[in-house]
Parts: structure tokens; sequence; C-alpha cells
């Protein structure tokens, strides 16, 4: 058990050194001059060379890279070109926000997806089964951004329920996340019906039944506990799919998270900010893949026990 | 395994919603034309006889955006797909075949490329290369070959033992001769599919790209786009989010329909199963 958390550990943190190398030379070898770039048609000369010498570049490759993987371990990512703050407290200024539209979309979609999915494996043909089945096309086939400016219509334009966009209150928080939570409980619901109903097939529910257990005793004990290994798993895959949801759904509502930051960073060209960000955001990822990883022996002893 | 499930409902509905894509397409530009041109005297008008569904904000033709619109967003889909598939086949044909330094070298970079959720691979790419059809259209395939890379060195994995793999290399078959008349019939149906289904995935990212403004150049209209210069007169005329919106959705439902009425078991079938 200590070498496999070890092992997932190592490769976790040889992920993050890979990423960000990754994204270093991203940026410096991209064709063309970034400083360039960043400043736009016709630079006065000695404002490209003021810039270069601000981010380095007239150094040589291998010394700017040994430079940006010793100011990472000290948590650095540089200064923002457009307003010389540093990278690193924009980010923590935005990234709560992000956490928290991420999580009550997730929470959302856990509630729909669930029930749904359930409900769809036990009555096989039924009523749910279809239901579900429609759902979840249709729900995969509207893109995010769609899903969003439908809701803004129907909840803030036709009904006047909800605020179109904003901060602060719970009531801004709602719209970004039921959008998100749709097109993420589409492919959960589904997930979790393919799981359930492929348990429910398996010999021991046979047995179980045979033995004279109640339908509620096989499927809360049995079923579901077999059945949570690939739900969780999915559900640590789809997080991947949720961050990228949230870049963009962030943007539809305008929602203070890091993914309106990275766009807007996108527009003026600040090449230390995105940098910044899409290194971050990548931590993040591997980060909770990481927590999900370890939650694996914990619901199903079996795994990890070759290494214990 | 693809011709024993033409009957089912979702296959029919995705040939059906597919065909009449095809059909709007190819008739309005043959009864319509495309006019892309701009005139901002006649910004936001009604339908007309000259504008059959009226004219955006910069007082183009909606129709003619439309057609645009969809069939680049099919022509992007289907360039990017095909170009993933064939460079993931080949790498994952590579890693399977070859094994030792060859196999790390190209999963590690796989599992590298999943290291950033969904759209931000592409999104830096795109940042930093800038606008353009090209530049998109490799921001797509670098973060789309993977899934078939993976695909494929799983069934090479699985295929190179058996007897008529191992039959052809005692004939002293090249590996090029092996991949592609041995293994290319074999896996040639699970990586159709898988394309198909990349459709929908491309053009999702493709028009959440496009909406962001970090696709094509934002002069030219795409759905993405279509849908994000609408946003301000969401109040006024929302036909100009409701009808790009309405393409959009169309071309990710037939490909998404298509692909599940393809597999004999469904893909979160298979993800189930594998885990």
């Amino acid at each position: 058990m200590k070498v496999w958390l070890l092992k997932k550990m190592g490769a976790f943190l040889i992920f993050i050194w890979a990423a960000a190398s990754l994204i270093f030379f991203l940026v410096h070898t991209i064709p063309g001059d970034p400083v360039v770039a960043m400043l736009g048609k016709m630079p006065r000369l000695e404002d490209i060379r003021r810039l270069q010498q601000a981010m380095r570049l007239d150094r040589p490759l291998a010394e700017q890279y040994i430079h940006f993987i010793q100011n990472l371990l000290r948590l650095d990512l540089g200064e923002s070109i457009i307003d010389r703050r540093p990278v690193i407290s924009s980010i923590r200024r935005y990234f709560p926000n992000t956490i928290i539209l991420a999580s009550a979309a997730m929470f959302l979609a856990m509630l729909i997806a669930i029930p749904l999915g359930m409900l769809a494996a036990l009555k096989k043909k039924g009523f749910w089964y279809a239901g579900s089945l429609v759902f979840s096309t249709v729900g995969l086939a509207i893109p995010g951004f769609l899903t969003g400016i439908l809701l803004i219509i129907l909840f803030s334009i036709r009904l006047r329920w909800l605020p179109v966009s904003g901060s602060g209150k719970i009531q801004f928080l709602i719209l970004p996340a039921l959008t998100l939570a749709i097109s993420l409980s589409a492919f959960l619901t589904r997930v979790i019906q393919t799981a359930v109903a492929g348990e429910l097939s398996q010999p021991y529910v046979l047995l179980a039944r045979a033995k004279g257990l109640s339908e509620f005793h096989i499927f809360s004990r049995h079923v579901l506990r077999n059945a949570l290994i690939p739900i969780i798993t999915i559900v640590g895959l789809q997080l991947g799919a949720l961050l990228s949801g949230t870049i963009v759904i962030e943007n539809v509502f305008s929602w203070p998270g890091i993914g309106t930051l990275l766009i807007t960073a996108i527009r003026q060209r600040d090449f230390p900010m995105i940098q910044g960000i899409a290194l971050s955001l990548a931590i993040l990822y591997l980060l909770l893949n990481f927590l999900v990883d370890l939650s694996y022996p914990m619901i199903d002893p079996r795994i990890g026990h070759d290494y214990r | 395994m693809i011709t024993g499930n033409k009957k089912n409902l979702q296959y029919k509905l995705g040939v059906l919603l597919l065909a009449l894509l095809v059909v709007f397409l190819v008739a309005g530009t043959i009864f319509n034309g495309i006019d892309l041109s701009l005139d901002i005297h006649q910004r936001l008008q009604a339908p007309s006889p000259g504008h059959a569904l009226g004219t955006d904000a910069l007082g183009r033709d909606i129709f003619s955006c439309l057609i645009f619109g969809t069939a680049v967003s099919l022509v992007i889909a289907l360039t990017a797909v095909l170009s993933s598939a064939l460079i993931g086949a080949l790498l994952g044909f590579a890693a399977a075949w070859r094994g030792g330094l060859a196999n790390a070298c190209i999963m590690r970079c796989a599992d590298l490329i999943l290291a950033f959720p969904g759209i931000l691979l592409s999104l830096a790419l795109v940042a930093f290369l800038g606008p353009g059809i090209f530049n998109l259209i490799l921001a797509l395939v670098c973060s789309s070959w993977v899934t078939y890379a993976r695909l494929v060195r799983a069934e090479v994995i699985k295929a190179k033992e058996k007897e008529f793999i191992l039959a052809a290399r005692g004939f002293n078959a090249s590996a090029l001769r092996i991949a592609s008349s041995h293994m290319a019939p074999l896996v040639f149906p699970l990586l159709l599919t898988q394309a198909v289904l990349g459709m929908a995935g491309v053009i999702l990212l493709e028009s959440s790209l496009n909406f962001l403004g970090l696709g094509l150049d934002p002069r030219l209209p795409s759905l993405g786009q279509m849908i994000d210069a609408g946003r301000p007169h969401l109040f006024v005329k929302p036909i100009l989010i409701i009808l790009p919106g309405g393409c959009l959705i169309a071309l990710i439902a037939a490909f998404l329909l298509l692909a599940d009425g393809m597999q004999s078991r469904s893909v979160y079938n298979r993800i189930a199963k594998k885990l």
C-alpha cells in the first residue's frame, strides 16, 4: 500500500514537471517572437529590447528554462505584462470562484444523474429508460455555451427569475452551474445506467436472490458498491470535461473565475498570464485525478493490494 | 459489426439528420448562393425576398452565413478527424508493434496531452499560434490523436500474438505489410466508430473556440462566431442565436446518433467494461 502510494505520488510530480515544461517550450519555440506579438503592430525597437530583457528572452533557452523551473518551485509565475502584478496573485483571487462553480455544477450533475441512471437501469425498457436515453442524447448534442444562452433566454429574459450575469450572490451561481450540470449529467446518467445494469446481470446477484436477501439489500449492499468503481473513474475522467466546460461557461455568464481571466489574457496577449493559468489548470486537473486514484483502495480493497 | 446494426433507430435518425443537413447545404448553395458581403445600411433586416432569413448585425445575409458556417464546421471537423485518426493509428501501431522505447515515448506523450483538461491545450495553442484555419486544425489534431492511438495500440497488442499474425511474420512480412493488410481490416471498424464519435467532439470543440473568438478569422462566419455575435441582440432578434444554434445541434446530434447506432455495444458499455 505504501509503495503504491509513493508510485502514484511520484507519477503525479513527474506529470506536473512535464506539463510545466510543455507549456514553457510551447511559449518559447513558437514561430515568431512573442514580444513582437505582445507589442502589436509596428513596435519601437527599444520597447522590444526592454520587454525582452524584462522577460529574460535575450538569454539562452536552457538558462531561461532553469530560471522558469526555479521560479516555479518558489510559486513565482512571473508578472502580468498588462498591469505588472504577479500572475500568482491574480490566479489566487480568481481561483476560488472557479472551484465554487465547478463544485456546484458537479453536485447538481450527481443530483440529476445518480437517481436517473439507477432508475433507468432497474426498469429496463420502461419510461425512465426511454427518458434517460432521450435526456442523455439531447444533453450531449447541445454545446455548453448554447445551453447557457438558451437558459438565459428562458429564465432571465422570458421568466425574469434570475439575473443574466454577475457574481457574489447565490442567484448568480444557479444558471452557470445548471448549464454545466446539464451536459455533465447527460454523460454520467448513461455511464451510471450501464454500470448498474452490468452489475445487476452478474451471477452474485442471482446467488443473493437465491439466499433470500431483499431486493433493497442486494441493491444497496452488493450492486451499488461494485458499480461504484466505474462510476468514480468516469466522474474522475469527467473532471477534465468539467474544467474545460467551466472555462467556456464562465465567459458566457461573465463569472469572475479563472476561465474569464484566461480568455481576457489571451485577448490582451498577456503571455506570462496565459502560461500561469494554463499551468495552474493542468496542476489542478492532475491533483484531482491523483485524489480519485487515492480513493480507489478505500472503496475496493482489492485495488492496491498487489503492492502491500 | 457495422452492417449488423443498420436497423436500429439511432442509426436511422443519424443518417436522416446528416442527409437533411447535406441537402440543406447543397440546395441552399444552388438556390440562394453564398453572399457574405457586408452592407452596413441593411443591418438586422427582417426576412425579405433578397434575404430569405434577414440580415445580421453587420448586414450579412443570415442564410448565406448559416450555409457557410455549417459547411466550414463540417470540413474542419472532417480534416481534423481524418488526420488525427491517421496519425493516431500510425503512432498506436508503432507503439504496440515496436514496444520498448517507442512505446514508452509515444504513450507518455499521450499521457502528457491528457494532463490538460479538454479545451485547454487547443485554447493555448490557438492563443500562441494566432487564429486561422490551419492553426485551428493543428490545435484540434494535437488534442485528439491520443484517443485513436490508445485504441489502435490496445487492439494491436491483443492481436499481436494471434496465429495469423505469427504466420505472416513467419513468412517474413514487413511491419508495413502486416499493418496494412492484416491489422488495418481488424482495427478499421472500431476506428471508424471512434472517428464518427470524434466528429461530434471536434465540432463541439471547434464551435466553442470560435464562440470564444479563438478559431477562424473572426471576420468569417462560423456557427460558434454567429452565436457569439448574436448575444448583444438577444432581446430584439433571438433568431440570430437560434438558427446557428439549431444547425450546430443538428450537426452534433447527427454524428452522436450515428456513432451510437454503429456500436453493437455502446461506448458507455465499453467504458464500463474496461474499468
